[in-house]
């Protein structure tokens, strides 16, 4: 499977290649990462066929991860969206779940629990 | 007066010779002439003449003396009165003294609040990569344990896999460093922040600080307001090296500068509603002499009556309780007189959809 991990952190890439680097090497999962959610709109219309999840983080400079889910549910409305934030917020959460958000991770990141939904 | 001759002879008895006459003039006495009275009466005269003046300098001097005490009395009721209002001016200073510092003290700490969640997102961040590399290392060093196990056992070495596997934990404790030492700078920035004492000039890294600052002001209003957006165009001079500065205080400028601007777009973006990009951008340029930076908002501009007045102490325009008013006027003194630059305030067409406002702050750099 190929998933799309977008936040403005660039480090975010290096942690994602590690904790998954059995089944990168494997073949069982592929990335593409975006560090803005315009990247990652862009890259989008390159690969979606291929791509079947997006990951993102909501606070990002620009275009907020809520905004991305938007307009990712709004043209692709069956690829998965998780959203990533280090706030609990309940508004937030309210709002990505009224956008269609697939799931909703607070950070920091329980990557085993993030593998089991990955490969499940 | 008869008389007779010496030889008894007479004339006639009893008949008088003839007669003869002597005239003489009885002279009075020198005091009692004419010209001693005259003295006399000089002398009196003169006489009462001093004795007029002595008494009429008696009199003045009696006067002066008494006008010198009431003069003495009325400058010491003066000085008194003087003394009290000095007194009372001393005291009315002092107190406004330390309103003053008090309100300094607040607002220091209102724009430490502001920064706060800014602040906690900001460590958040690094902690979190701090946590993950070093958990991550964990299960790269027991991959490496399993293939050093296979080796034992008689399984050729795959010296690939080890040496990747090095590789990454090299980069994982730089990445554990580097992580590290963000948060501590961080850190650092916020005490340096609350700190009160005056700080010393030391080379600065402009444009590090203002990113930093923009990412601080950018956490700190979303965590404020979860609606709040805004797209962040930065135009960083490459070559604008170090200046000259006050770390503690300049940030406090930025920070000033960069909330005035996210809450005027904020406030643009609720009375606009969809379709209104927020936009700020921040610039620095090198002038040589000095490094300029602008700080640019697309909110609601500032209309030309209140543009005299932003720099004014307590002088707001934010609803009671929101502003402190003395953001703008700290700022002023902190880059006029504190850096020998300028703080300038430009604004177009307010109340336009095209309106901006820019800050332009510029301090000396160093040689």
């Amino acid at each position: 499977m190929k998933v799309m991990v977008v936040d403005d952190e660039a480090d975010v890439r290096l942690l994602f290649e590690q904790r998954f680097r059995r089944e990168v090497r494997t073949g069982q999962i592929a990335f593409y990462f975006a560090l803005s959610a315009e990247e990652a709109l862009a890259l989008l219309e390159q690969v979606i066929g291929e791509v079947s999840l997006i990951l993102s983080d909501i606070n990002m400079p620009g275009m907020s991860g809520l905004d991305l889910l938007k307009a990712v549910k709004a043209k692709h409305y069956h690829l998965r969206v998780f959203m990533i934030t280090a706030y609990g917020n309940a508004e937030y959460q309210q709002r990505a779940a009224d956008y269609g958000c697939d799931d909703y991770f607070i950070k920091p990141l329980d990557f085993g629990m993030l593998q089991v939904k990955l490969l499940t | 007066m008869q008389a007779r001759t010496s030889d008894g002879r007479v004339g006639e008895e009893g008949a008088f010779s003839q007669e003869g006459a002597f005239s003489f003039t009885i002279l009075p006495p020198w005091y009692r002439t004419w010209w001693a009275y005259g003295f006399y009466a000089l002398l009196l005269a003169g006489l009462i003449y001093a004795a007029a003046r002595l008494l009429r300098r008696r009199v003045e001097a009696r006067e002066q003396a008494k006008a010198a005490l009431r003069e003495a009395e009325f400058r010491a009721d003066a000085a008194a009165a003087q003394a009290k209002s000095l007194q009372a001016e001393n005291e009315a200073y002092q107190r406004l003294k330390a309103t003053q510092e008090q309100l300094l003290v607040q607002e220091k700490l209102a724009s430490l609040g502001a920064l706060t969640a800014g602040i906690a997102h900001e460590i958040k961040n690094p902690l979190n990569f701090v946590n993950n590399f070093a958990d991550l290392s964990v299960e790269l060093m027991d991959e490496l344990r399993e293939d050093i196990d296979k080796m034992k056992a008689g399984a050729p070495p795959d010296y690939e896999n080890i040496e990747a596997l090095l590789d990454d934990l090299t980069g994982n404790a730089k990445k554990i460093n580097e992580h590290g030492k963000r948060a501590d700078g961080i850190v650092r920035s916020m005490l340096l922040h609350s700190r009160g004492q005056a700080g010393e000039r030391q080379p600065t890294d402009i444009n590090a600080m203002l990113d930093e600052y923009v990412n601080l002001t950018y956490h700190g209003m979303r965590a404020q307001d979860s609606s709040f957006n805004i797209t962040i165009e930065r135009a960083l001079a490459s070559d604008a090296g170090t200046v000259e500065a006050i770390p503690q205080d300049l940030s406090r400028v930025f920070l000033n500068l960069l909330n005035n601007a996210c809450y005027a777009v904020n406030d643009r973006a609720k009375k606009n509603g969809a379709g209104f990009v927020p936009k700020l951008r921040v610039s620095s340029v090198n002038l040589g002499d000095a490094v300029e930076i602008r700080i640019r908002d697309n909110g609601m501009g500032i209309p030309p009556e209140v543009r005299d007045k932003i720099f004014h102490p307590f002088f707001t325009t934010k609803p009671t309780g929101q502003g402190t008013g003395l953001g703008l006027s700290i700022s002023h003194d902190i880059v006029v007189q504190q850096h020998g630059g300028q703080l300038a305030v430009e604004t177009e067409r307010a109340n336009t959809p095209n309106s901006s406002c820019a800050c332009r702050a510029a301090a000396r750099s160093s040689e």
